[in-house]
């Protein structure tokens, strides 16, 4: 019998190179997989992943039956904010299934607050009104309307409803002003003007002894830049307001939100503190006061469109994203630490929705040739009144897609490329 | 020495060994205690560490003979603290009657 050694045959130099080569295709495979899965797991998720997993999660949560049919385990008071996360959703991914949801919830609010509104309540009616069939006309609308007129109508009329909120802890009472006055504003309010002027003044009572400095800033930001200018009025006009707001005005709102946002290479970097006065060390990082002050922000930039507070949303953007676990739990800090609340996780929903670029249709977190495909699809259709029939492709809300979607979509394109 | 005063005197220095043990792990304890941030409840009224005082004896009623003293819980030094949720509220509304 041969040995091995006498079988050692010298090998064609041919087969040898080839054999060589196939291990080396099998290493560089191995290398490419690892490479790609190691991106996959390292990339953030895109914003329509995150919308649906938070969704998914308040959808199957929320009390089905019941005296309490249409709210959230524990958190009746917070049903406003949490459907208007939910109708977000549903305006995004045009699942039915949020859409009841967030009905069900704006129907447990009618019954609760028997025609007297929490500020995030009635916004939400206002939410639900924009993704009804008509939100020109429709039940959710009336009910605003009504509100804001039986407010006038009281005894007091509106400035004695509202001088309610001079009594409160200032920065709860700037949440839900905010609230209010974009509600106003939606239904175009005869007062509205009184609302949006009492949020002013109790903006300027904020300081940090109040409770959520930096977050009622935020929200404040947020309704004042959407429903006039951000201009040169005085936010300590009738100087009985703190300190801080001294000598400034409506148009230094957006550059206050940047200067506390926590920079680069800080733990927490893209987050937000807490307080007006910080240092590298002091409290950041809860998820409300990165939600509303990035609202601010966003509502800020449309009115204005400005390059630093661009950078800032981006470092908010990327810092919201990663504070959203894969079940869509939302936690009190965006480390994913501390209590979890539904109504977190329906604020989240709110300012993902408005972190979508114009022309991101299939939410991916850019502008491409996919985007591109959706909008081919619904070509020249007509009756998109509603955001959910067109795909969200009638970019410039005219009620088809046409040239001058077409238009718009080009130019976000070579914007976001350029970028 | 006999086999009972050698006997003792072991004893009398296990007992040694097991107090000056129990005073290593009751620094050692104090310290992570401390390190861990909780360092205002370790403090007097002065804000000197003293890890002997977690509690001041105060005197809650009468004097002298016929006081009544009790163990009351130091006031911690203010840490703020943001609360989880927001308090609910809306005005009332008062509707005129026709």
């Amino acid at each position: 019998m041969r040995t091995s050694e006498q079988m050692n045959i010298p090998l064609e130099e041919g087969k040898r190179v080839r054999m060589r080569m196939n291990r080396y295709n099998i290493y560089l495979g191995i290398v490419f997989a690892i490479v790609i899965l190691s991106q996959s797991l390292l990339m953030a998720a895109p914003i329509g992943t995150v919308v649906e997993n938070i969704a998914g999660r308040l959808n199957d949560e929320q009390i089905k039956n019941g005296i309490s049919k249409g709210s959230w385990p524990g958190e009746a008071n917070l049903t406003g904010s949490i459907i208007s996360g939910i109708a977000v959703a549903y305006k995004l991914k045009c699942n039915i299934d949020y859409r009841r949801s967030a009905e069900w919830g704006g129907e447990y609010i009618l019954w609760a607050a028997q025609g007297n509104y929490y500020g995030d309540e009635i916004y939400a009616l206002t939410r639900l009104s924009q993704i009804a069939s008509d939100p020109n006309d429709n039940p959710w609308r009336t009910v605003v309307t009504d509100f804001y007129d039986n407010v006038r109508k009281s005894i007091g009329g509106t400035e004695n409803y509202v001088s309610n909120f001079y009594d409160i802890e200032p920065s709860t009472a700037v949440f839900y002003l905010s609230h209010h006055v974009v509600a106003a504003y939606y239904v175009d309010a005869k007062d509205k003007k009184i609302w949006r002027e009492v949020l002013i003044y109790v903006l300027s009572r904020v300081d940090d002894s109040s409770i959520y400095p930096v977050m009622s800033l935020g929200a404040a930001t947020w309704a004042l830049a959407q429903t006039g200018p951000l201009d040169q009025t005085k936010i300590h006009s009738s100087g009985e307001g703190a300190p801080y707001w001294e000598s400034r005005k409506l148009a230094d709102l957006p550059d206050l939100l940047v200067s506390h946002q926590v920079q680069d290479g800080q733990p927490g970097a893209g987050g937000f503190y807490w307080q007006f006065w910080h240092t590298e060390g002091s409290p950041n990082g809860y998820t409300e006061d990165a939600i509303f002050a990035t609202r601010g922000l966003v509502a800020a930039y449309y009115a204005n469109p400005d390059p630093n507070l661009e950078s800032a949303i981006l470092k908010a953007h990327a810092a919201l994203i990663d504070g959203v676990s894969l079940d869509g739990k939302v936690w009190e800090r965006l480390s994913k630490e501390g209590s979890i609340f539904y109504t977190y996780s329906g604020e989240m929903l709110q300012v993902l929705g408005e972190l979508i670029m114009t022309g991101d249709l299939d939410l991916d977190g850019s502008i491409n040739s996919a985007d591109y495909a959706i909008l081919v699809n619904s070509w020249y259709a007509s009756d998109c009144a509603h955001y959910c029939c067109c795909y969200g492709a009638d970019l410039n809300q005219d009620g088809t897609v046409d040239f001058g979607d077409l238009k718009i979509m080009v130019d976000k394109w070579l914007e976001y490329s350029s970028r | 020495m006999d086999n009972k005063s050698m006997e003792r005197k072991g004893k009398l220095k296990l007992g040694i060994v097991v107090v000056l043990v129990l005073f290593v792990v009751a620094g050692f304890g104090t310290f992570a205690y401390a390190a861990s941030g909780n360092t205002a409840q370790l403090e007097d009224e002065r804000g000197i560490f003293n890890p002997f005082t977690l509690s001041v004896m105060q005197v809650s009623s009468g004097s002298g003979s016929t006081a009544v003293v009790e163990s009351v819980a130091r006031p911690a030094i203010r840490i703020p603290v943001r609360p989880v949720l927001r308090s609910f509220f809306r005005p009332p509304l008062v509707t005129q009657t026709p």
